[in-house]
C-alpha cells in the first residue's frame, strides 16, 4: 500500500468516525427485544428458546446497501454480507456485485458468497452471474477485471461456469486469469470438462503450476498421477516440493521410484524438495525404499530432511 | 519481500510497571516491584513475537491483522519475521530459539512448553518452500547455541497450535483431509479448510499421527486440563447457531464433553481458555465471533459442580468478568481500556496477557494503525496490567513461564483404530430425561404441544433422528443447500426408542451427525444444536436427552438398557446413505425426490394456474437498483407445487429453482425480511408453508395432517379444529388431500416431514456430481 493511498485511508477513517455509524457500537446498544425477534423471526421456531448470544445477528437491508459505498473496514464488510446471508434484500444485489471487483480478495469472495444465495436478481437473464462470465470472455477486460470474474465464477459454485473458467485456464494469456481460473476450478471441485487442470500442471507459468498442484489433492476425482509425477523433475524447487507433497497426500504407489530419486542430495539440491521426498514416501508406505529413507536419515546434510526422514522410516 | 522488524522496545525495565491504565483509570502505584521472588518463582517466560506489517521491495507497507482467518481464530495470518523469545524476568534479557537465516521468514502460531520445562512444542511456517504450518520441538535452553529443534510433523497441511499431553503426546489442529468428504469447508469459511484435533508422539511425529472425529467447523485453542483431558473452542455452526463453546476431549478423542459457554451467556464466543490452580476453574477471552481480532474480555469460568469440585457441570457455570469496561462483543472499546488476547494462569494465580490499547475492532484496520498487543501481568485485583514487554511493531502472544508444573494422569487409551468402517455407537439411556425445561425452561409448541415442558414432550419420543451434516465442500455445483440456513443433511437412520426410554445406534464413525427425537407423528421435538461425532469403535451413550450432567444415570429396567442388547447398525456407505433432494435426483436416487411425490400427488391442483379449487394467486417482490432506479418485479405464486422453474435459467445450465421449492421456503424467508420493515409491493403473503428445521410449525404439513403411526385414527392436529395461522385456507382442518379425492401415504407425508426438519435443502449430494475423496 502506498503512503497515498495510507493518508486516504486514515481520512475515511476519520470521516467514518465523525459521521458514522459506528455500526457495531449501536447493535450492541440496540434494544434486546428488538435483536431477538430479528434473529428468530421467520426460522426455526426452535432457535427462540436458545441463548440469543448463541445466534448470528442479522444484517438490515440499509447495512447492506451502506458497505458498498465505502468507507468500511473489510471485516466489516465481510461480517455484514456474511449475516445478510438470509436477508432478501434485492435492492442490494446491484451494489453487492461491485464487490466482486474490490480490491480485497476475501471481500470479493464474499461478496460472490452472498449473491450466489440470492434466490433472485443474480442468476437471470443479463443479471450478475451472466455479467460476469462475460467479463471473463471479455479480452477488452483487464487482466485484472478477468481475473477477478473467473473468482467471482469459482465462487458462485455454480457448474454452468465450468466450461468457462475451464477454458480461461488454458485459452487466457495472462498468467493471472489461469491462476484464477485454477482456483475456481478447485473451488467448483472440478478438474474441468476437458481435464484443463492437467493442463494447468504444465502451464509456463510456476504460480499456475503450484495452484494446479494444491487444485489435484482438493478435487474429490482428481487422479491424474502421471501429469503430478512429471513435476517431480520441474525447474521450480517450490513446484518440485508440492509435487511431492501431493504425491504422498494422494498415495501415489507408482510414483514411487521417482520420488525416491529425488531423496539423494546427489540428484537434488533443494532440502526442501528431498524432504517432501522423505514425507512422501512415509505417506505412501512402500517398504521397498526404506533403505533410501534411512540413508537420508542418518547421512543428509539438512537436519529438516532428516527429521522427514525419521519419521518416515517409521511408517515404513 | 523485506522483512519489517520490531524498531522500538518498551522493555525498558526487566519488568516495567507503568502500568496500563484500564476504564478508571487507575495505575499500578504500589505493586510488587520486579523479581523472581515476586514472580512466583518464574525466572523466564517465553511466547511468540509475530508481525503484522511488512514493506515490499518498492516501499509498499502491508498490514495484515485480520487476515487468514478473519475470524475469532488467528492461524494462517501469515506475515514472516516471527520470533521466540525467552525472557530473563529479573534481568530483562532475552534469547530468540528461531535465530538464523533458515528461519529469517518464518512465522508461529501457537506455543507450549513442557511439563519439565525442557522443551518447547511450537507451530512454525519457515516460509520459502515451506508454506505449511507444522509442528517443531525445541529444547528452551541451547547447548553450544543449538536449541535442537526438530520438526515432527510434514506434507500438504497446516498442524497448529500444540499443546503437550501427559506421556510424550503432542495435541494440535489441523486442516488435513481425512474422510470422504475431504477437508471440511465451514459455509462462512467458503472455501477455506476448517481444522480438526489430531495428536502425534514427540519421539513418532506424523509415524503416530492420529486425527480425530470430525466437527463441521473449526477446533481451536487447545488447552491442558488437570484430569488429563484435552480442552478446546470449539466453532459451532449449525443453522443459525453460530458461537465458539469451550469443549474437552480425551486424547484418544474419546469422551467429548462440554465444559461451559453453552447456556446462559452474555457473549457470543468464547476463546483462548486456560485451566487455573483449581481444576474445572479456567480463564478465558469473551468475545464475538468475529471483527475483534482475536481479543476480548478476561472472563474467568466456574464449571465445578456444587456437590463435587472433581466433577465438570457446564449447565452451572459461573461466570466472572475480570475485565470490567472491556467489551464482550464487537463494539470498539474505549481507547485505554484495550482488549486482551492468550491468557495463562501464573503458578501464583496472576494472569500473565496480552493486550491492546485503542479500539482493537475493525476501526484498526480502517486507520491502518494495527492494535499493538504486549504482554503483561493483569492485576485482578485493582484492574491494571503492569506491563512485561511490548515491542512497538509487532505482538507478542502466546506467553508461557518456563517452569515445570504437574503432568496431569494418562487417560489410559480406549481407541486405537483408525478403521472407518468400524462402526461408533451412539444411544442414550433414557431419551425422555432432559433438563431443558427444568434448568432451561424450553417448551415445544406445535401440533399436539401447546408450550408443554419439553420433558413431557420427550415422553412421545418413539425413534431419535440421527443426521449427518455436511458442507459444501464435496458436492460440485451447489451454490447453496437453497434457501435455508442449514448445512447439507443425510438421514444416517432413525433408532427405535425401547420401553424403557433407551435407544442405541451403530453409526459411521468420525463424521458429525445431530440428533432430533421424533414423536408418533414423525415430528421433531426438539433439534439437537450441536454437533457430535464419534471415532471408530467408541460408544457415546448418554444419560438421556440433554440430561442434567452431575447425576448418575441407570437403567429403569435391569443392569442394562434394552436397547443395549440389539442396538440397530446404521452403516452404510456415503452413496447409500438416505438424503431427500428436492429436484433432478441422480439416477438410481428418484425415490426419495420430492418434487416426483409433488408433481405427482399435489401438482395437478397447485400450479402455475389453480391453487386447489380457485385460480393461482400471486404476491411480488421487486428488486430496485439505487443507481439507475431500474425496477425488477417477481411475481411468486401463493402455492405453486409444479415443478416449473421459477426463474429464467441461464443457458439452461444454472440450476433454477423449481416453483415448489419457492412456494414452499420463500414465505418463511420473507417473514424475516418483513419483520425488518420491507413490504410487499403487492399482493398478500401466504402463510410459511415450510419452516426449515421444524415440520411441526409449517403450514404445509398442518395443512396435510399426519395420523400416529401406531393409530391411524388419531392425528398430529386434531380434525375439525380451526388453523392455527388464519392464512391457511380450507377452513378447518383435514386429511389433505384426501379431502379432496387423493391419496397421500402416511409414508409420503413423512417424506416431507423429513426433508423440512432435515433442514429443508435443495441440494443433496443425490442430485450433484460428488464423489467421496478418491483416497
Amino acid at each position: 500500500m502506498t503512503h497515498r493511498s495510507l493518508v486516504r485511508a486514515t481520512f475515511t477513517f476519520l470521516a467514518a468516525l465523525a459521521a458514522s455509524p459506528l455500526s457495531s457500537a449501536q447493535d450492541a446498544s440496540s434494544d434486546r427485544a428488538s435483536v431477538e425477534a430479528r434473529n428468530t423471526a421467520g426460522r426455526a421456531s426452535v432457535y427462540q428458546q436458545m441463548d440469543q448470544a448463541s445466534l448470528e445477528t442479522l444484517s438490515t437491508p440499509d447495512r447492506l446497501r451502506n458497505i458498498a459505498k465505502g468507507g468500511f473496514a473489510p471485516t466489516e464488510i465481510w461480517r455484514t454480507l456474511e449475516h445478510g446471508e438470509k436477508v432478501e434484500c434485492l435492492d442490494c444485489i446491484p451494489a453487492i456485485s461491485k464487490l466482486l471487483y474490490d480490491g480485497d480478495a476475501r471481500t470479493r469472495e464474499i461478496s460472490a458468497w452472498w449473491l450466489r444465495r440470492r434466490i433472485f436478481g443474480v442468476f437471470g437473464p443479463g443479471q450478475v452471474y451472466e455479467r460476469t462470465i462475460a467479463t471473463l470472455d471479455d479480452k477488452t477486460k483487464s487482466e485484472k477485471q478477468r481475473a477477478y470474474a473467473a473468482e467471482a465464477l469459482g465462487e458462485f459454485l455454480s457448474s454452468a461456469g465450468t466450461p468457462h473458467v475451464a477454458r480461461a485456464l488454458v485459452e487466457d494469456s495472462s498468467p493471472l486469469v489461469r491462476l484464477s481460473a485454477v482456483h475456481a476450478l478447485q473451488r467448483l471441485n472440478n478438474a474441468g470438462p476437458n481435464a484443463e487442470l492437467s493442463v494447468a500442471l504444465a502451464d509456463p507459468d510456476e504460480k499456475v503450476r503450484i495452484a494446479a498442484l494444491h487444485a489435484s489433492t482438493r478435487i474429490n476425482a482428481f487422479n491424474d498421477i502421471a501429469s503430478i509425477t512429471a513435476l517431480v523433475a520441474d525447474s521450480s524447487s517450490t513446484v518440485r516440493t508440492r509435487a511431492l507433497e501431493a504425491l504422498g497426500t494422494l498415495k501415489a504407489r507408482d510414483a514411487v521410484v521417482a520420488i525416491a530419486a529425488k531423496l539423494s542430495p546427489a540428484n537434488e539440491s533443494s532440502a526442501s524438495v528431498r524432504a517432501a521426498a522423505a514425507t512422501a514416501l512415509g505417506q505412501i508406505g512402500d517398504a521397498s525404499v526404506r533403505q533410501a529413507v534411512q540413508d537420508a536419515r542418518d547421512n543428509d546434510p539438512d537436519h529438516f530432511v532428516r527429521d522427514a526422514a525419521s519419521v518416515a522410516l517409521r511408517q515404513l | 519481500m523485506n522483512i519489517q522488524r520490531p524498531r522500538t522496545s518498551l522493555s525498558l525495565l526487566p519488568l516495567l510497571l507503568t502500568g496500563a491504565a484500564l476504564g478508571t483509570g487507575c495505575s499500578s502505584d504500589g505493586t510488587t516491584p520486579a523479581g523472581s521472588a515476586s514472580n512466583g518463582g518464574v525466572d523466564e517466560i517465553v511466547y511468540a513475537v509475530r508481525q503484522h506489517t511488512t514493506v515490499d521491495d518498492e516501499g509498499n507497507v502491508q498490514i495484515d491483522v485480520a487476515g487468514g482467518m478473519g475470524q475469532v481464530m488467528d492461524y494462517r495470518r501469515y506475515v514472516p519475521g516471527a520470533r521466540i523469545e525467552v525472557r530473563n524476568l529479573a534481568t530483562g534479557a532475552t534469547r530468540n530459539i528461531i535465530a538464523g537465516d533458515e528461519y529469517a521468514l518464518a512465522d508461529v502460531v501457537g506455543i507450549d512448553v513442557s511439563f519439565d520445562a525442557k522443551e518447547l512444542a511450537f507451530s512454525m511456517r519457515r516460509g520459502g518452500d515451506d508454506q505449511h504450518y507444522h509442528i517443531y520441538v525445541a529444547n528452551l535452553k541451547p547447548q553450544n547455541g543449538d536449541y535442537a529443534i526438530r520438526q515432527l510433523t510434514f506434507g500438504d497441511r497446516d498442524d497448529m497450535q500444540p499443546l503437550w499431553l501427559p506421556g510424550g503426546k503432542i495435541a494440535f489442529v489441523t486442516n488435513q483431509a481425512y474422510t470422504d468428504m475431504g477437508t471440511r469447508a465451514d459455509e462462512y469459511e467458503h472455501g477455506r479448510d476448517v481444522t480438526q484435533l489430531g495428536t502425534i508422539t514427540r519421539d513418532g511425529g506424523d509415524a503416530d499421527r492420529k486425527v480425530c472425529s470430525q466437527n463441521l467447523s473449526h477446533t481451536v485453542n487447545l488447552f491442558s486440563m488437570q484430569s488429563g483431558k484435552i480442552g478446546y473452542s470449539r466453532w459451532e455452526h449449525l443453522e443459525n447457531v453460530n458461537d465458539l463453546k469451550v469443549m474437552a476431549v480425551n486424547p484418544d478423542c474419546t469422551k467429548m464433553v462440554a465444559v461451559a459457554t453453552q447456556h446462559e451467556k452474555y457473549w457470543n464466543s468464547m476463546v483462548q481458555v486456560q485451566e487455573t490452580k483449581d481444576a474445572n476453574v479456567f480463564i478465558g477471552i469473551a468475545t464475538n465471533r468475529e471483527g475483534t481480532i482475536q481479543a476480548g474480555a478476561l472472563m474467568k469460568i466456574d464449571a465445578r459442580a456444587e456437590a463435587a469440585a472433581d466433577v465438570l457441570d457446564e449447565e452451572s457455570a459461573r461466570y466472572e468478568l475480570l475485565t470490567p469496561g472491556v467489551p464482550v462483543d464487537n463494539s470498539p472499546s474505549p481507547v485505554n481500556v484495550g482488549r486482551y488476547r492468550t491468557p495463562y494462569v501464573m503458578p501464583d494465580g496472576r494472569i500473565l496477557v496480552s493486550w491492546a490499547k485503542g479500539f482493537v475492532n475493525d476501526l484498526d484496520e480502517m486507520s491502518l494503525s494495527p492494535p499493538d498487543f504486549g504482554l503483561y501481568i493483569y492485576n485482578t485485583e485493582n484492574h491494571t496490567n503492569e506491563l512485561v514487554v511490548n515491542y512497538e511493531d509487532s505482538w507478542e502472544l502466546d506467553a508461557r513461564p518456563v517452569l515445570p508444573r504437574a503432568e496431569p494422569p494418562i487417560l489410559s487409551s480406549v481407541q486405537t483404530s483408525d478403521d472407518a468402517s468400524l462402526p461408533a455407537r451412539l444411544g442414550s439411556i433414557d431419551v425422555k430425561t432432559t433438563s431443558l425445561f427444568s434448568l432451561h425452561g424450553n417448551t415445544v409448541s406445535g401440533a399436539q404441544f401447546e408450550d408443554t415442558p419439553l420433558d413431557d414432550a420427550l415422553r412421545s419420543a418413539t425413534r431419535v433422528r440421527i443426521i449427518e451434516g455436511f458442507s459444501s465442500e464435496g458436492a460440485p455445483g451447489v451454490t447453496m443447500f437453497g434457501l435455508t440456513m442449514a448445512e447439507g443433511a443425510a438421514l444416517i437412520g432413525e433408532a427405535t426408542v425401547r420401553e424403557d426410554g433407551s435407544w442405541l445406534a451403530e453409526v459411521p464413525p468420525y463424521v458429525p451427525v445431530h440428533l432430533q427425537p421424533i414423536d408418533e407423528f414423525d415430528l421433531m421435538i426438539r433439534s439437537q444444536t450441536t454437533w457430535i461425532q464419534a471415532m471408530p469403535g467408541e460408544s457415546r451413550v448418554c444419560g438421556g436427552c440433554h440430561e442434567r450432567r452431575t447425576e448418575a444415570f441407570k437403567p429403569s429396567q435391569g443392569t442394562l438398557t434394552l436397547a443395549a442388547a440389539d442396538p440397530q447398525n446404521f452403516m452404510q456407505p456415503v452413496s447409500e446413505r438416505l438424503e431427500y433432494p428436492w429436484d433432478k435426483a441422480n439416477a438410481g436416487k428418484e425415490s426419495n425426490e420430492i418434487q416426483a411425490l409433488l408433481t405427482s400427488k399435489c401438482a395437478s391442483c397447485h400450479n402455475e394456474t389453480t391453487n386447489g379449487s380457485g385460480p393461482q394467486e400471486f404476491y411480488t417482490v421487486t428488486m430496485t437498483d439505487e443507481e439507475t432506479g431500474t425496477q425488477t418485479p417477481y411475481t411468486l405464486p401463493r402455492l405453486d407445487l409444479s415443478d416449473r422453474p421459477i426463474t429464467v435459467t441461464y443457458d439452461r445450465q444454472v440450476a433454477s429453482w423449481p416453483a415448489s421449492y419457492v412456494s414452499l421456503f420463500y414465505p418463511a424467508t420473507l417473514e424475516m425480511d418483513m419483520a425488518m420493515g420491507a413490504e410487499l409491493t403487492s399482493g398478500t403473503a401466504p402463510p410459511a408453508w415450510a419452516r426449515p428445521s421444524d415440520a411441526r410449525n409449517s403450514a404445509l404439513i398442518e395443512k396435510l395432517n399426519i395420523s400416529d403411526w401406531k393409530n391411524e385414527n388419531r392425528t398430529a392436529w386434531a380434525l375439525g379444529a380451526a388453523f392455527s395461522d388464519a392464512r391457511i385456507k380450507g377452513g378447518t382442518r383435514t386429511l389433505h388431500p384426501e379431502d379432496v379425492g387423493v391419496t397421500l401415504t402416511r409414508d409420503e407425508r413423512v417424506k416431507l416431514i423429513r426433508a423440512i426438519d432435515m433442514g429443508g435443502q435443495y441440494y443433496s449430494r443425490q442430485n450433484t456430481s460428488f464423489q467421496p475423496m478418491g483416497r
